[in-house]
């Protein structure tokens, strides 16, 4: 059953109980005083008519003119006084009826008299047909006279008659009117409710847009808000998901795409090399490009592999001394190392560019993981040697320095060909380039700064990235000093 | 001699190319950006461009109305469905990706080619003159009769010369044939063909390879 059905039984039923109730109380009191009233007349009356019996009667009987005759004709002018009201009246004389003379049978009750002989008054009958009864010695007499007298009440009668009906009628039109009223109302109030109902249906199905509008301050409407809220959420949550599914999505599509340039290379050659007519010289030649080209792809599985393993870990840190970390990637650019500490190729034709400023002290420390910090570092020469290359005066600084707020900063400018302001804030996704062909020319797989990104993510440390399309770039990163 | 320009900004990859069409006979020249091609197309006449989609700079989209009436190949990694439409409905004669077999590049220029009428009809080689198109053969001036099996052969051949073909890839591509097996009529048509043209040094035999009609390149 359902709540508003459940709510409407009972307050149907128990108002119209109680008011039924209380209706009936009220009737009834009235009833009872009403009765009351009535005995207290028939008394007063039945005291008058004993005295005019008892007057008479004496009289009658000094004069020993008390016959069945004389009684008779008294007690018929006695009826006949009283015939309007429907008196009827009995006579008992020692315990035998002398009036009415017929034979009609009395109640016991027309007879009986209390032990102490005063006046027995009665109301008597069913319920809308009562009559009053009062019974009594006739005092002053010789014999055993009874005077019976009893009406029936019929103002009574005829005015609770109607009132029952009334009263009847008013407690149907009401349960009528209740029945409909509390209906309505029942619908309105809960009429929210069952809006809530479906609503939350709606967004169990999974249409997370639905929002419920429902006004006012009681508690359904605060439920319909807790909703709204809650479907707030889920789509947020959902929509983030989305975003970051899609991101997924983009990353492995463009992933395959950068794969297909060293694979056509090294298909194409190995091909070349089983099928067509060449010299052992070209042959070698080629047999250098497919694993150029491996190695390619051999770094971008790395990267990614890096980017992935970044992804979420904790990493170790440790404080560590920076001026001998400076002189570590400064051999390593010097060396032109080709593939211990993820030093790309590139940095080597261009480390003659590269100018090292080491303003930091002999104690000061970094905190920080330094294979990490290493990597970040040489991807960020490796871009700046790139973006210098075809400049004939292109320098790359690095400059490492203590700063005011005790933390240490890097950074690694060069002149080169900048980049653009459109484009500045996408620069860190991975495989996002601006300009695809000079990139992948060059040997970028667009993953640097990625890389960086993350590795500055898991320092707590901040990157920032201020370029000038054709006039250089300048990447800062600032580390902590101390945990 | 036909000549072809190639647009591609990858080195390794534009100069594979051009190995592959000089291997079989055709004459080109590799570019790497857009501003090159616009120079070469000035200073020479071209019979096709393979044009790469991705350069630095402007793409290769953006380059085909600089190609005059050259017809364009567009020579690309991205391979979507999106991608092809663009470039056919720019109005590119085919579209080729990336990675493709060297066969695939090479009959994809020749289609082409043909189409408008660049291609040279006759071949000719140690004595023996190939008019495709009317498929006749003469050898020292003398017509040589040859079956139609026996000519789909050496079609096939020139048209990819000094690429090793294997025997399965013959029969495809010549007779039409795709199944396994079989491959044994291969062994006796090449050996016809041999006889028949005295090419028996021409034809050579690529060990564990198979077949390839040898020219040589200048």
């Amino acid at each position: 059953m359902k709540v508003w059905q459940k709510i409407y039984l009972v307050a149907f039923i128990i108002s119209v109980v109680f008011v039924n109730l209380g209706i009936y109380a009220v009737f009834h009191l009235t009833y009872q005083k009403s009765i009351k009233t009535e005995e207290t007349s028939g008394q007063t009356s039945y005291h008058m008519l004993e005295q005019i019996v008892e007057n008479n009667f004496s009289a009658l009987e000094s004069r020993q003119n008390l016959n069945e005759d004389t009684i008779n004709e008294l007690m018929q002018m006695y009826e006949k006084e009283y015939s309007k009201q429907s008196f009827e009246l009995l006579l008992w004389k020692n315990g035998k009826k002398i009036y009415p003379e017929n034979e009609s049978k009395a109640d016991k009750e027309d007879y009986i008299l209390t032990e102490d002989d005063i006046i027995a008054t009665q109301i008597y009958g069913k319920r809308w047909n009562k009559s009053f009864r009062a019974v009594g010695k006739v005092k002053g007499l010789e014999d055993d006279y009874r005077l019976c007298m009893k009406y029936p009440l019929k103002g009574l009668n005829d005015t609770w008659k109607k009132l029952h009906k009334i009263y009847l009628m008013i407690s149907i039109a009401m349960m009528a009117v209740m029945a409909v009223l509390l209906n309505l109302f029942l619908h309105i109030f809960l009429r929210p409710l069952e809006y809530l109902d479906k609503q939350a249906n709606e967004i169990r199905e999974g249409n997370y847009q639905s929002r419920v509008d429902i006004k006012g301050k009681d508690e359904i409407a605060g439920l319909g808000e807790s909703l709204n809220t809650m479907a707030e959420k889920i789509q947020q949550n959902i929509e983030e998901l989305q975003n970051e599914n899609e991101k997924k999505e983009e990353l492995i599509e463009n992933l395959a795409h950068e794969m297909k340039s060293p694979l056509t290379s090294i298909y194409g050659y190995a091909e070349f090399l089983q099928k067509a007519p060449i010299t052992e010289d070209k042959a070698q030649e080629f047999y250098q490009i497919i694993m150029d080209e491996s190695k390619r792809l051999q770094d971008m599985a790395y990267a990614l592999m890096d980017l992935a393993e970044l992804r979420g870990h904790k990493i170790d840190m440790e404080e560590f001394r920076v001026k001998s970390f400076v002189d570590k990637q400064r051999h390593i650019v010097d060396k032109k190392y080709v593939e211990s500490d993820g030093a790309p190729d590139s940095i080597r034709a261009k480390d003659r560019k590269v100018t090292w400023v080491d303003k930091t002290g002999e104690n000061d420390n970094i905190y920080g993981n330094s294979q990490l910090i290493s990597i970040l570092t040489l991807n960020l020469i490796s871009n700046a040697s790139r973006a210098v290359q075809e400049r004939e005066d292109g320098t790359v600084k690095v400059e490492i320095e203590k700063i005011e707020n005790g933390n240490i900063k890097l950074s690694i400018s060069d002149n080169g060909i900048g980049i653009p302001k459109e484009k500045l804030n996408r620069i860190t996704e991975p495989f996002y380039r601006v300009d695809k062909g000079r990139s992948r020319s060059q040997g970028g797989n667009g993953l640097g700064l990625a890389l960086c990104k993350r590795i500055v993510e898991l320092h707590n440390a901040k990157m920032n990235i201020i370029s000038r399309e054709g006039e250089g770039t300048t990447v800062e990163v600032e580390f902590w000093r101390i945990k | 001699m036909e000549q072809i320009l190639i647009v591609e900004d990858d080195v390794n990859i534009g100069n594979l190319i051009q190995l592959n069409l000089e291997l079989v006979g055709y004459k080109s020249h590799l570019c790497v950006n857009g501003t090159q091609m616009k120079q070469e197309l000035e200073n020479k006449k071209y019979d096709l461009i393979l044009l790469d989609v991705m350069l630095p700079g402007a793409s290769g989209f953006e380059l085909i109305s600089a190609c005059k009436n050259i017809p364009v190949i567009f020579v690309t990694a991205k391979g979507e469905l999106n991608d092809k439409l663009q470039g056919l409905t720019l109005g590119a004669e085919d579209y080729i990706v990336k990675p493709f077999e060297m066969m695939e590049l090479v009959a994809r220029v020749k289609v082409v080619l043909r189409r408008f009428h660049k291609e040279e009809e006759m071949f000719s080689l140690d004595g023996v003159t190939v008019d495709q198109e009317n498929r006749t053969v003469e050898k020292d001036g003398k017509r040589i009769e040859l079956t139609p099996r026996e000519f789909n052969l050496l079609s096939v051949l020139i048209d990819n010369r000094n690429i090793a073909m294997s025997r399965e890839k013959l029969l495809e591509v010549a007779w039409g044939w795709d199944y396994e097996g079989e491959t044994k009529t291969v062994d006796v048509h090449i050996q016809r063909l041999r006889k028949k043209l005295g090419w028996d040094k021409q034809i050579q035999t690529v060990n564990k390879v198979g077949y390839r009609l040898e020219v040589k390149t200048t």
